[in-house]
């Protein structure tokens, strides 16, 4: 098979599946993004062991910060596997189509996220005592949706910021304030329907504004990663 | 010669512009009959704060030129673009701390608009750092290029932040019909002496941009 024959649905398929096995075959990688935010979750939990009426606020807080941090060093880490021995830029001289090479980084981060993402969630409602099935459902719900824009965003900036020198820095620079309504939006809806426990009309404008910024993010990285990859 | 001298008087009218325009607001148009004489700062901080803005509307479109024509030209006016940003950003920040000291009786506040635009400072300053760290070629242009489109994703959002966050900061003033005509009429002046004058740094800038690199070109050709 010649490399112009790879249709791109084969692309996507191979992407997805190399860069899945290459995520587990490396269980370091998974751990330590979990574990990095376990550990802010014990802290804060152990810290602030509030009364009741602060506790969602805690609770919030808690999740979505872990949760940045996490997603932080995960980013910084998608193109891990291709640099080693220069198969990024071999990559680079393929006839590859620069969307799917985009969506399959995007879904295989996006999974192997909600790997820790689950169990991180979990943790965070055990150690705040709350046991509400529903909350659980849609904080998760709302934290998928963050991860949506960190993730489309993330992989964007991380290909933008490759060669940079001093990519460490530049990195969070650039990341932190492009998720800054991501948080909010997600911290304001979350603890709102903590709160209340039901959803109300400013909720679903949050969620909105997320969803839209999501596509935003998305579009952007469609249009832009081929742009960055192109030889 | 004759040209640079055109320029630099340019200059010089319309800073004198900017500086008649805050003048008058000092001295030339009333006292608002809720905050007193501390309004009148608005004639500095909105212009500022707008030239801010449309900082990141002309870097958005220098960066998509970038992006299609592949010129390095247009790296010289990003960075100008994002000089020019952080500066009225700063000074947008600044003299808003000012006003919020007298009315809200803090410095600081993390209020949606305040934290909002100092995440477009933010931005503007990772867009310089960004140029400075990656070396000379096509993935300079393109990787600025992109940043330079994401940082414009932020001007929607400080705008809509007082109308989408509970904020201290007061709504939209201009055609909400809350301004007085004679204060408004001098508000729309200052704006656009504003941007003028901010257009001509953006030109003087990107000339001696130019110059820098045409003299390190020839040094590098020395050696």
């Amino acid at each position: 098979m010649t490399r112009e024959h790879v249709s791109a649905w084969q692309q996507l398929y191979l992407f997805i599946s190399c860069g899945l096995r290459l995520e587990f075959s490396n269980k370091e990688r998974l751990l330590s993004s979990f574990l990095f935010a376990a550990v802010i979750l014990v802290v804060t939990a152990v810290c602030f062991a509030t009364p009741a009426a602060v506790s969602t606020r805690v609770l919030v807080a808690e999740i979505y910060l872990a949760f940045f941090l996490a997603m932080q060093i995960a980013c910084l880490r998608i193109f891990e596997f291709e640099q080693r021995d220069g198969v990024y830029d071999l990559l680079r001289t393929y006839p590859l189509n620069g969307e799917i090479w985009y969506l399959s980084k995007l879904l295989v981060f996006i999974i192997s996220s909600l790997l820790f993402l689950l169990p991180l969630l979990l943790l965070a409602f055990i150690f705040n005592s709350h046991s509400d099935y529903e909350a659980f459902l849609f904080v998760l719900g709302i934290a998928a949706l963050v991860l949506v824009g960190q993730a489309a965003l993330g992989v964007l900036l991380t290909t933008i910021v490759l060669r940079a020198r001093g990519r460490n820095i530049l990195y969070p620079l650039t990341y932190f304030p492009l998720t800054m309504p991501l948080l909010i939006g997600a911290a304001e809806t979350s603890y709102a329907y903590l709160e209340k426990g039901a959803m109300d009309d400013s909720q679903v404008k949050w969620i909105t504004l997320l969803i839209g910024i999501d596509i935003v993010y998305l579009t952007l990285g469609l249009l832009l990663f081929g742009e960055q990859i192109e030889n | 010669m004759k040209t640079e001298c055109s320029a630099f008087r340019w200059g010089i009218v319309l800073f004198a512009l900017q500086l008649v325009c805050w003048g008058w607001g000092l001295y030339g148009v009333g006292t608002d009959v809720h905050q007193g004489d501390v309004y009148r700062i608005l004639y500095v901080h909105v212009p500022t704060c707008l030239t801010a803005f449309a900082c990141a509307c002309y870097l958005f479109f220098c960066s998509i030129y970038a992006l299609r024509k592949k010129n390095a030209a247009a790296l010289l006016w990003g960075q100008a673009i994002a000089e020019l940003g952080l500066l009225f950003t700063v000074l947008g920040l600044l003299t808003g701390s000012i006003w919020g000291r007298v009315t809200w009786g803090v410095w600081w506040t993390w209020d949606a608009r305040l934290l909002t635009t100092f995440i477009l400072g933010v931005l503007f300053a990772a867009y310089l750092l960004l140029q400075k760290a990656l070396p000379r070629g096509e993935n300079k242009i393109k990787a600025s290029a992109a940043l330079g489109i994401l940082i414009f994703i932020d001007v929607p959002i400080v705008y809509k932040s007082v109308t989408w966050w509970r904020t201290l900061h007061q709504p939209p003033s201009i055609g909400m019909g809350t301004l007085s005509g004679e204060i408004l009429a001098l508000l729309l002046v200052t704006i656009l002496s504003s941007l003028l004058f901010m257009t001509w740094l953006l030109c003087a800038r990107v000339k001696n941009l130019h110059l820098q690199q045409r003299i390190a070109e020839l040094v590098s050709d020395w050696h």
